[in-house]
């Protein structure tokens, strides 16, 4: 089920789109230069007026220091749930923010001030304070920024689990990143270009960064038939590559 | 640049947010400091910058002299949130500030601006409002004005945050050229493409260095898996053209 | 860019046109401001900043309607009302041309070169002038993280389905940020060479300064005079 959104014009870049609508469960990539115009595009995603009636959409910013407005960490969850001016909730919300802190590795925080922890801190209580919320839709403007590696798998575990029910639009510039976990999605620059991030990373993605993107796009420019996106997971790229070599008995074991 | 059993608290806090920590970074070398999140990364840049006072122990350079003595400018600390260091308005004008404070004549001033944004490819942005910029734009603009300063040490704090391949391309030649010139380099930050641009690698956790590092990975390693994986073991110093040509032979058609 | 070329006009010349402009203002007739209000809005239009023209005309219009609700029975409309209205958008709008063509940077680095010449190099004169610098950088920035604050607390109420009245609750993370933005300012600016010792170089005085300042003196002197009976 895709949702229309319709029009977006994203004025400080110089571009909009019509009739743009985004797909279903799943996550979308989006990708770009610098300067292109995609945090905007998010901003306006969530600007009144321009999402769908109904549409539950949360966006996580490049910057998460100004999603994070409240005096502590265990407010900054649970202010929207906060009814009254004695601020009581559901006890099923604190026990699902309790669960989702300690998922997020900052449950001996909960008292900490949210501008008190380390720049990766920051950014994974952006992320939790919205997981919180289970919007339908996630717009995520450079989420990896500021994770270490460990968090960094927790965030693609989380991509996994939220893309069941929710349509999470993800913009980075790690194509590795990028391609392992999007199959679709944009490449913006004047506008939006919708296809497959295999072949938005051939047509855009230039001078690659590693041996392995070098090799590929090599491959790719000499019409070998690999898939665009397969260098970005080691074992499909080395897969694809040995299915070549056997048809062509160039080699004579495959380890 | 010594380091000498350095401590530093943070008021409030039981364990030292860093230390005690030694630590000797010799001219021209060029050290990447990674470590999990919270971890004292960005504690170190502000004491090494000299913006934080030690609690204990003592920071000097190779002549013997106190990090307080150190002139100004010396230390160079791009940080990471980049727009967290602009003051000007325009590019121009927040690229000029460290020449500003740090030469004797206007014609310097203006000559060093100018240089740093060649170098950065920046001359068409000049004029533009900071705030107009995109975030991998301002981290560039961050970049060019410590480059303009003109800095004996330079701490990159996660220097690749929001940088598109063009920005991280001129963001490598930049510390090539560094390197080139003898400045002494200290990169902060999580990305292992690091480790392969630095001459070593140093991982922080809970503030002091980490005994164990752990796996982690390297770039050139999933090369190695691919290569090995593809064409037996003694293949792993082909290059990617030799590699190419063994699996599709030809000319490129592009 | 006077960062790049050398700027005609001295720093200190633009701030002290500034300032007596401000003053010129309050003698001048209401007459003499009506065209020297043209005079601005011309040079607005013709830079091609009609944005600036409009906002500054409709802030002028707001500010117009409440000094006419707010206006002293049985004293001439024209001399209270009106003429501080009149006298209020030009200075609004000239401070606007003023902040759009000189640099806020030259213009703090001649005050502190000028301070200090005369104060010799006094650390009270570099932590005024830093603070200007940071007033500076945080006005606009403000304005912008109340306007991305509330979007946010928008998105997030509607998404928890809660109208829990908050109307200053953009006020902490505003502070909080501009606290912190202050800290990470002054820390950059101390690794990027700033002192509060340092004294920063500054073009040396013109021709066109002389005249400028003349011009200033001429104007002020003849409208406390009264002359050619401009009152």
């Amino acid at each position: 089920m895709a949702w229309p959104v319709g029009t977006i014009k994203v004025p400080l870049a110089g571009w909009q789109v019509t009739d743009w609508s985004l797909p279903g469960p799943g996550i979308w990539g989006l990708a770009g230069p610098n300067g292109s115009g995609k945090s905007q595009f998010f901003s306006q995603l969530v600007a009144w007026g321009n999402k769908p009636q109904g549409l539950r959409v949360g966006l996580v910013m490049q910057n998460p220091r100004l999603q994070l407005t409240e005096a502590t960490v265990w407010d900054q969850m649970t202010w929207p749930f906060q009814r009254g001016w004695s601020g009581r909730m559901k006890p099923a919300v604190a026990t699902r923010a309790e669960q989702i802190l300690a998922e997020w590795h900052l449950e001996n925080y909960r008292t900490s001030a949210p501008w008190e922890l380390s720049g990766g801190m920051q950014r994974r209580l952006a992320l939790a304070s919205m997981e919180i919320l289970a919007p339908e839709v996630y717009l995520l403007d450079e989420p990896l920024e500021g994770l270490d590696l460990e968090h960094r798998v927790l965030l693609d575990t989380k991509l996994d689990q939220w893309s069941k029910t929710a349509s999470v639009l993800v913009s980075s510039h790690v194509w590795q990143w990028l391609l392992v976990h999007t199959e679709w999605g944009w490449w913006c620059d004047q506008g939006l270009t919708w296809g497959r991030m295999g072949e938005i990373w051939y047509q855009h993605g230039l001078s690659p960064e590693l041996p392995l993107e070098a090799l590929w796009r090599r491959l790719l420019d000499k019409g070998a038939p690999v898939t665009p996106e397969a260098w970005a997971n080691l074992e499909r790229a080395r897969n694809e590559v040995i299915c070549i070599c056997q048809n062509s008995h160039q080699i004579p074991s495959i380890p | 640049m010594i380091l000498d059993r350095v401590v530093v608290s943070y008021p409030a806090q039981l364990h030292p947010a860093l230390g005690p920590l030694d630590l000797t970074i010799r001219e021209g070398e060029c050290v990447f400091i990674t470590g999990p999140n919270g971890s004292g990364k960005t504690t170190l840049a502000r004491v090494l910058s000299g913006v934080m006072q030690l609690t204990s122990g003592r920071i000097t350079n190779g002549a013997g002299e106190d990090i307080a003595d150190w002139a100004p400018g010396y230390v160079g600390w791009v940080q990471q949130n980049p727009i967290g260091q602009m003051v000007g308005t325009t590019v121009a004008e927040d690229i000029s500030l460290g020449p500003r404070w740090l030469s004797s004549t206007l014609d310097q001033v203006r000559r060093k601006t100018s240089a740093a944004l060649t170098e950065f490819r920046l001359e068409s942005k000049g004029n533009q409002s900071i705030h107009a910029l995109s975030g991998g734009w301002q981290h560039q603009v961050a970049l060019a004005a410590v480059w303009a300063q003109d800095p004996g040490i330079i701490i990159l704090d996660e220097p690749d945050t929001m940088l598109d391949r063009h920005g991280l391309g001129r963001l490598m030649r930049w510390i090539q050229h560094l390197r080139q010139r003898g400045s002494t380099l200290l990169i902060l930050g999580h990305n292992p493409r690091w480790m392969v641009v630095a001459d070593r690698t140093a991982v922080l956790d809970h503030g002091v260095w980490a005994h164990d590092p752990g796996p982690i990975p390297i770039p050139d390693q999933e090369w190695v898996s691919f290569v090995d994986g593809v064409f037996g073991d003694n293949t792993r110093n082909l290059s990617v053209c030799e590699v190419s040509e063994r699996i599709w032979p030809g000319q490129s058609a592009r | 860019m006077p960062e790049l070329t050398p700027d005609p006009v001295h720093p200190l010349t633009r701030v002290l046109s500034l300032g007596a402009g401000v003053i010129a203002l309050y003698l001048a007739s209401p007459w003499w401001l009506f065209g020297w209000a043209l005079l601005i809005g011309g040079v607005f239009t013709r830079r091609g900043n009609w944005r600036g023209f409009t906002r500054a005309l409709l802030g002028g219009a707001v500010f117009g309607g409440l000094q006419a609700l707010n206006h002293r029975p049985g004293v001439p409309y024209w001399d209270t009302a009106l003429m501080t209205t009149i006298r209020f958008t030009l200075m609004i709008m000239g401070i606007a041309l003023i902040y759009g063509r000189g640099s806020w940077l030259s213009m703090f680095s001649a005050i502190e070169h000028g301070l200090k010449k005369i104060l010799g190099r006094n650390k009270a004169v570099g932590y005024g002038v830093l603070t200007m610098l940071l007033g500076m950088a945080f006005l606009p920035r403000m304005v912008e993280d109340v306007r991305r604050i509330r979007k946010d607390q928008a998105m997030r109420q509607s998404l928890a389905g809660t109208h829990r009245f908050r109307p200053l609750s953009f006020l902490r993370p505003v502070l909080v940020e501009g606290f912190l933005r202050s800290d990470d300012l002054a820390e950059a600016l101390w690794s990027r060479g700033w002192r509060p010792t340092a004294l920063p170089p500054t073009s040396s005085a013109g021709g066109l300064d002389g005249m400028i300042v003349f011009a200033w003196v001429m104007v002020i002197g003849l409208e406390v005079h009264g002359w050619p009976m401009w009152h």
